[in-house]
């Protein structure tokens, strides 16, 4: 049996943690009600993550004969998870040199 | 005898010339020796000092941030105790305000500024992993002819997996600022919980690496690698943003 044959088992995986991760994600959201830029920016991190397991499963399972449109997707989403997960660490440091006063 | 070399004259202007050529410190050394009338020009001398010195330290400077952090925090600074920075009579005069920059967050431990080194230094070995792990395992003859890597056989590139390519290189570049600042913070101060959403990221870091190798290495190898790592990440995040939210539900 090739690796390849799991991939429809894996990305089914992907998808019921990443949809455990965006609910978690944005629970957190709104028990900070966005109060902190932080978390504005960790949870839409969490959301393009999520969309990009999402496209990767749609693509693995159902889609086969779209697979160039759901990679382009996919670069996209990590693209946007890339972006976020950037600001989200500009902001976490800034939020800790608020919370210390410096 | 040099003492009696080094005597001032008796002329007037005699201190403007020693201080012309920079021999303050022998001006000084000679006080006992000078007449009575003079005392009173050098008495002049060391409180013009005096508030030279005081002008050079400035109420706001970084330095009295400092003693007022080492006072707040004594166990922050292990190789500098406060009874050496409140020795000098100048800084004495100026006493902290305790009530100003209190710290709501728990005492930085020397261990937890060992665990950011962790993660920089583990990161780093990883990466160099990866690096020999495509000097040992490069793109196979079968990778190239079905266009599974970045090139084919004619040297030629395709323009999709260069796009797939940047934007992985962007994603790992991300995650490790994240996964860095997170734990510069959060471990760093010992927040709860937050060592599984590290861990998390640092697993995701493992993807991004993986995703980058598949396009320029071993295409099987490290699809493999990467497949295998992403749910694995995926559940620590899970489970981490599962326990963050808990902690956090009852105090927001």
């Amino acid at each position: 049996m090739v690796f390849s044959d799991y991939y429809p088992l894996l990305s089914t995986i992907n998808l019921v943690a990443a949809i455990l991760c965006v609910f978690y994600g944005k629970k957190l959201f709104d028990s900070t009600k966005g109060a902190a830029d932080f978390w504005l920016f960790l949870s839409a991190f969490i959301f393009s993550l999520g969309a990009f397991i999402m496209f990767d499963f749609f693509r693995k399972t159902f889609f086969l004969s779209f697979d160039s449109p759901l990679n382009a997707a996919q670069d996209l989403s990590i693209t946007f998870a890339a972006i976020f997960s950037i600001v989200s660490a500009i902001y976490v440091k800034k939020m800790f040199d608020e919370l210390l006063g410096e | 005898m040099p003492e009696n070399e080094l005597k001032p004259r008796k002329k007037k202007g005699a201190n403007k010339a020693i201080n012309r050529t920079g021999l303050n410190e022998i001006a000084e050394n000679l006080k006992p020796v000078k007449k009575k009338s003079r005392k009173k020009k050098t008495v002049k001398k060391v409180k013009a000092k005096s508030k030279k010195r005081i002008r050079k330290v400035p109420l706001d400077s970084k330095a009295f941030d400092a003693v007022e952090k080492t006072l707040l925090e004594p166990s922050q600074n292990i190789t500098a105790p406060p009874q050496n920075i409140i020795s000098n009579p100048v800084e004495k005069v100026i006493e902290p305000d305790l009530t100003r920059n209190q710290n709501p967050i728990p005492i930085i431990n020397f261990q937890n500024t060992l665990k950011t080194k962790f993660f920089i230094i583990f990161s780093i070995l990883s990466f160099m992993v990866f690096l020999a792990g495509g000097y040992v395992y490069p793109a196979t003859e079968d990778d190239i002819v079905k266009g599974t890597v970045i090139w084919d056989d004619y040297g030629k590139y395709e323009r999709a997996l260069f796009s797939q390519f940047y934007s992985s290189i962007a994603f790992t570049l991300g995650i490790f600022l994240l996964a860095y600042y997170v734990t510069a913070t959060f471990i760093r101060f010992n927040i709860k919980n937050w060592n599984y959403f590290a861990l998390g990221l640092l697993l995701m870091f493992f993807f991004g690496l993986g995703k980058i190798g598949e396009l320029v290495y071993d295409h099987e190898l490290f699809d493999m690698l990467k497949d295998i790592i992403l749910p694995i990440s995926l559940m620590v995040l899970a489970f981490a943003s599962y326990r963050i939210y808990k902690d956090m539900d009852g105090v927001v």
